[in-house]
């Protein structure tokens, strides 16, 4: 018993130093802000769960006549072997020989190291537990069920124990038994590093099932009867102290023996086999070949690879040269790279089942896969991890000859070439499943470029754009997977926000293409479709070339203190920013809607909380990028304002509502159309919320805009233009990011331009006025007092 | 001449020197990983820096290579502030503790891509790739993938690449870790050579006797501070039972005073 306590303890202390390392590891400024921002941006999905796990509780507090047990009882074992899957597998990389070596050579036992490994693998998933727990302990809330949450807490924990077990010890099997079938290296080495082909296949398998219960007509079956596999029983275990709940019978208990039973055997059995993989010599087949030098060579040995640049392309171009090397990388460690496999996992769930249930859109499903694959694996193949790859190297390149941006293109280069081979071939499936060749007209001509040129659009986006986050992001340690192979995996973040901002851009992208071509099937208005696709493809570009220049710079300033990013990636800072910030309040509203319950015509309070949280985003996103760029607190330009500068927002609030009277004077002679701030539309027939509005709009509006659009944007544009140009390229800003403010109700275009063009005019004064007095107070007092002065003379002309 | 924060009273003429550093320090949030150091390297030379582990010589060398900026102070290599790094990169050779090679290529396609980063002359530069590798000893191998090569191996592969483009000063990390006597010797021999050719040299080290056989002035780094720097005979010389260079290095490196 003694020995069992000792290993104990020291299994803590083992779990203890990897989580402490994993999470320091992981601890920069950068990565913290991408984090915050992703929980905030992912939040109202959260929060809306949380809502819905709630209100199922209220309503089926009575009872409830759904077979929600009987399905759980079916899923349950397919569940635990998805669950095997991902996180018994994939865990067991650190359970590998090099990540234990240090473990191996100290006096803890066996048994004490995979305790201390399995309690980390335990904790790593706490956060995803976490986020599952929140609606399910809302639901417990919601039908007043307490016991279910302990029921789920204590019936839960066994499971995920079992799995992560199982999952450990088939990692182990297959290892031993590969090092024991003696297979060449590079066979070898494909067949180790395939776990998440493996995980593939089981998609695809699963997929295949999925599609085959389909009935494309009727949806999803779900299986109600008794389960297949009698472990399944031990769902009932889960629902204890529901309304859901079934008394657990006889074969509950027995399921519940084998899965409690289970625990310890499979412990017992990762004991026995781990130290049969960690001190096994491989087979003669993986002979290490570890030679020494000094052999006297035999004959002439002539170069074969001399630099011999030559004539041609490659003689005149370092960049394609470059670019050979790194596809040389790719074509001689493919199993580096075989962890792309997880990008083909939703590829294969949703398309799958589509093209089995579906037989004859097979190949437009194929065709889509291999369309989608593409421009993920631009990105994902040379992109994703430029400065991780490189390693020691780093040191050779930023001191060599070479300009920075070569290694960048080269990079991308060698992407778009592997993306283009994929979608191409992807996209021709599709096109001669669909319609055969297309006889060569005018249109179908027309048509083509648009697909052509939206499809290398998406592919230069992904690429750029995986070599910004993945230099954002990067992952600099070597992980030795499985015995001499060694991969330099991104971060897993990097690899996620990657892959979702291609969907994104290639959805983006797609809705454009329609919308531009003949037919086009949305029925939208071909300006306004030519206006939208030009902004559209404007955005990609920023985005294409900022993260281009961002990768660059970072290369260039590998041991540098300053990034030295130029003026052009300053202004797509300033768009950027301003994107963000709409987004971000967009989010926040969204969770605090599913957070209030708010329903439509929406209240008073309800509006001011709405209001405000909006503004939070702007707040965050300007603080934030302070944050992350280390300039500080000190870079806001607050302070109580002297006399004088009272008279400057007395003079600043005339000089706006002198412009405003003119402006809307020359509007009327010119009998131009005006559009309407929405704010101001929320009357709804009640005057009086207009006086609700007026302190939100002097202590929030004015203030948080100012912040972000002065304080913030504009003042980082002074650091690279002359200060007129930084006020104008602000007001540019500005007045675009109040675009969505004014659409809303169908005006017409030149009415918003008009509009529009007063605001930067306004704009342009504040941002002097900035400038002058250095204090953002004064402006936001102007800017504040200004909205509420119109405000107020609204309710007045309207009571 | 030991240093104990005295000042040098035989300063050469900065325009010779290949190396100089003044008041060159580097902290690490609280922790001063160097602490104003003060050297001068007289061009042809080959400055010899010893320390044990987490003395600072690897953050010294990342300062003068222009891939860590100093915290204070400053310093020139060839005459260019390290400051400049666009400027200073064509003068010098670096060595880092881990071989900078990529595993996949072999050898010859590791230096090509070496050379041609640097923007070297195609031929003069495949000649003196073979030059260089047969020097060292791998010609035989040149065609096999670093991935299959020893620690030793690839050290080799690194020095010849840190050498390649001839720089006025190469600066090497423990250039003979790894290394048996025979490859060592190989090492040395190049080095020897391309210090015969104008380079100045400046390089780490643990191993003692190599330093005693290549250097000509010795620094011993201690805690960050420059503890000890003379050539290593004379630093010998100036304990009275005849000892070694270890010696001497076991005793400036302790914590009593000297």
């Amino acid at each position: 018993m003694a020995g069992l306590r000792t290993d104990l303890g020291v299994g803590v202390a083992i779990a203890r130093a990897e989580l402490r390392d994993l999470l320091r590891r992981n601890d920069s400024r950068r990565q913290r802000a991408t984090l915050a921002l992703l929980a905030l941006l992912g939040i109202p999905v959260w929060l809306s769960f949380i809502r819905q796990g709630y209100s199922l509780g209220v309503t089926t507090r009575g009872g409830t006549s759904a077979d929600v047990v009987p399905v759980a009882r079916n899923l349950l074992v397919p569940g635990l072997l998805v669950v095997i899957l991902f996180g018994g597998l994939g865990a067991a990389q650190s359970l590998a020989r090099n990540a234990v070596r240090p473990l191996v050579l100290t006096t803890a036992s066996t048994r004490a190291i995979v305790v201390g490994k399995l309690l980390y693998i335990l904790s790593t998933w706490l956060l995803v537990l976490t986020l599952a727990a929140g609606p399910a302990l809302a639901y417990a809330v919601g039908a007043r069920a307490p016991v279910f949450a302990l029921a789920l807490l204590a019936g839960g924990i066994p499971l995920l124990l079992l799995t992560v077990g199982v999952g450990l010890s088939l990692a182990y099997l297959l290892w031993v038994s590969i090092e024991r079938l003696g297979l060449p290296e590079m066979a070898r080495r494909l067949v180790t590093a395939s776990l998440s082909v493996v995980a593939f296949l089981f998609a695809f398998v699963l997929g295949l099932s999925l599609g085959q219960t389909t009935d494309s007509t009727s949806g999803l079956a779900l299986p109600t009867g008794d389960p297949v596999v009698p472990l399944g029983w031990y769902a009932d275990l889960l629902f204890i102290g529901s309304p859901m709940a079934e008394p657990p019978g006889p074969r509950t208990w027995a399921a519940a023996l084998a899965i409690w039973g289970g625990l310890p055997l499979t412990f017992a059995v990762l004991v026995r086999l781990a130290p049969a993989y960690w001190y096994a010599t491989p087979a003669d087949g993986n002979a290490d070949r570890r030679k020494t030098s000094g052999a006297v060579p035999e004959f002439e040995s002539t170069p074969s690879e001399r630099i011999g640049r030559g004539a041609g392309l490659f003689g005149r171009s370092t960049t394609l040269r470059a670019a050979l090397g790194y596809a040389r990388h790719v074509a001689r460690r493919p199993d580096q790279y075989v962890y792309l496999f997880y990008y083909l996992f939703p590829v294969a769930m949703v398309l799958v089942p589509f093209g089995v249930s579906n037989p004859e859109m097979t190949p437009a499903a194929l065709g889509v896969g291999l369309l989608l694959l593409g421009v993920w694996l631009t990105g994902g193949v040379v992109c994703l991890n430029p400065l991780g790859t490189e390693g020691a190297m780093l040191s050779q390149l930023v001191l060599a000859e070479t300009p920075a941006r070569t290694f960048v293109h080269a990079r991308l280069l060698v992407g778009f070439a592997i993306g283009a081979g994929l979608s191409l071939t992807g996209l021709g499936i599709v096109v001669v499943w669909g319609a055969g060749v297309p006889p060569v007209t005018v249109t179908t001509v027309w048509v083509a470029l648009l697909v052509l040129g939206g499809l290398a659009a998406t592919l230069v986006v992904s690429g750029a754009f995986a070599l910004a986050i993945g230099s954002v992001l990067p992952k600099f340690e070597t992980t030795e997977v499985f015995d001499s192979v060694e991969t330099l995996v991104p971060s897993v973040f990097a690899a996620l926000i990657h892959g979702v901002v291609s969907l994104v851009v290639f959805s983006g992208l797609t809705v454009t293409v329609l919308a531009l071509s003949p037919g086009n099937p949305f029925g939208i208005p071909r300006l306004a479709a030519l206006l939208g696709a030009g902004l559209f493809v404007l955005a990609l570009v920023a985005l294409a070339d900022g993260s281009r220049r961002y990768a660059i710079a970072r290369l260039r300033a590998y041991g540098r203190e300053k990034l030295g990013l130029g003026r052009t990636y300053a202004v797509y800072t300033a768009f950027g920013l301003s994107v963000l910030s709409l987004l971000l309040g967009q989010s926040l509203s969204l969770a605090a809607v599913a957070l209030l319950g708010v329903e439509v015509p929406v209240e008073t309070s309800d509006l001011a909380a709405l209001f405000v949280v909006e503004y939070l985003g702007a707040v965050l996103v300007g603080v934030g990028f302070l944050y992350v760029s280390r300039r500080g607190r000190s870079y806001l330009d607050i302070r109580w304002p002297t006399p004088r500068e009272v008279g400057v927002v007395a003079v600043g609030l005339l000089a706006l509502l002198a412009l405003q009277a003119i402006g809307s004077f020359v509007i009327g002679q010119l009998n131009l159309p005006a559009a309407e701030n929405t704010l101001f539309d929320l009357e709804d027939g009640d005057p009086s919320l207009l006086l609700v509005l007026v302190p939100l709009i002097l202590l929030v509006n004015g203030p948080v805009e100012e912040l972000l659009y002065r304080n913030v944007v504009q003042k980082y544009l002074t650091e690279q233009f002359p200060t007129h140009v930084a006020v104008l390229l602000a007001s540019v800003v500005f007045t675009l990011a109040h675009i969505p403010a004014y659409l809303v109700g169908g005006p017409s275009l030149l009415g918003v331009a008009v509009t529009l063009g007063l605001l930067f005019g306004l704009s342009c004064v504040l941002g002097t006025l900035f400038v002058r007095t250095r204090n953002l107070v004064v402006v936001a007092a102007v800017h504040g007092l200004y909205n509420a002065t119109l405000l107020v003379a609204l309710y007045l002309t309207a009571a | 001449m030991i240093l104990d924060g005295t000042e040098k009273t035989d300063s050469g003429a900065e325009q010779q020197a290949a190396i100089v550093a003044k008041g060159l320090t580097r902290r690490f949030g609280e922790t001063v990983a160097v602490e104003e150091l003060n050297l001068e390297v007289p061009e042809g030379t080959v400055y010899g820096f010893l320390g044990p582990n987490g003395a600072g010589k690897t953050t010294t060398i990342e300062m003068l290579t222009t891939l860590l900026p100093p915290t204070s102070g400053q310093a020139r290599v060839a005459g260019v502030p390290v400051e400049d790094r666009d400027k200073l990169k064509r003068y010098i050779g670096y060595l880092p503790h881990e071989s900078p090679v990529y595993e996949s290529f072999t050898a010859r396609e590791q230096l090509a891509y070496a050379a041609d980063i640097r923007n070297l002359d195609a031929d003069t530069a495949d000649e003196r790739i073979e030059d260089l590798l047969e020097r060292v000893g791998l010609l035989a191998d040149a065609g096999d993938r670093i991935g299959t090569y020893s620690q030793g191996m690839r050290r080799k592969v690194g020095l010849v690449q840190a050498l390649l483009h001839d720089p006025e000063v190469a600066f090497l990390d423990e250039p003979t870790s790894g290394l048996d006597p025979r490859a060592s010797r190989a090492v040395i021999d190049l080095i020897h050579e391309q210090v015969r050719t104008g380079t100045t040299v400046f390089l780490s080290s643990h191993i003692l006797p190599v330093v005693e056989e290549l250097a000509d002035t010795v620094g011993v780094l201690y805690q960050g501070r420059l503890v000890a720097e003379d050539s290593p005979d004379r630093l010998v010389d100036r304990r009275d039972d005849s000892g070694t260079l270890e010696d001497v290095f076991l005793e400036v490196t302790t914590d009593r005073p000297v």
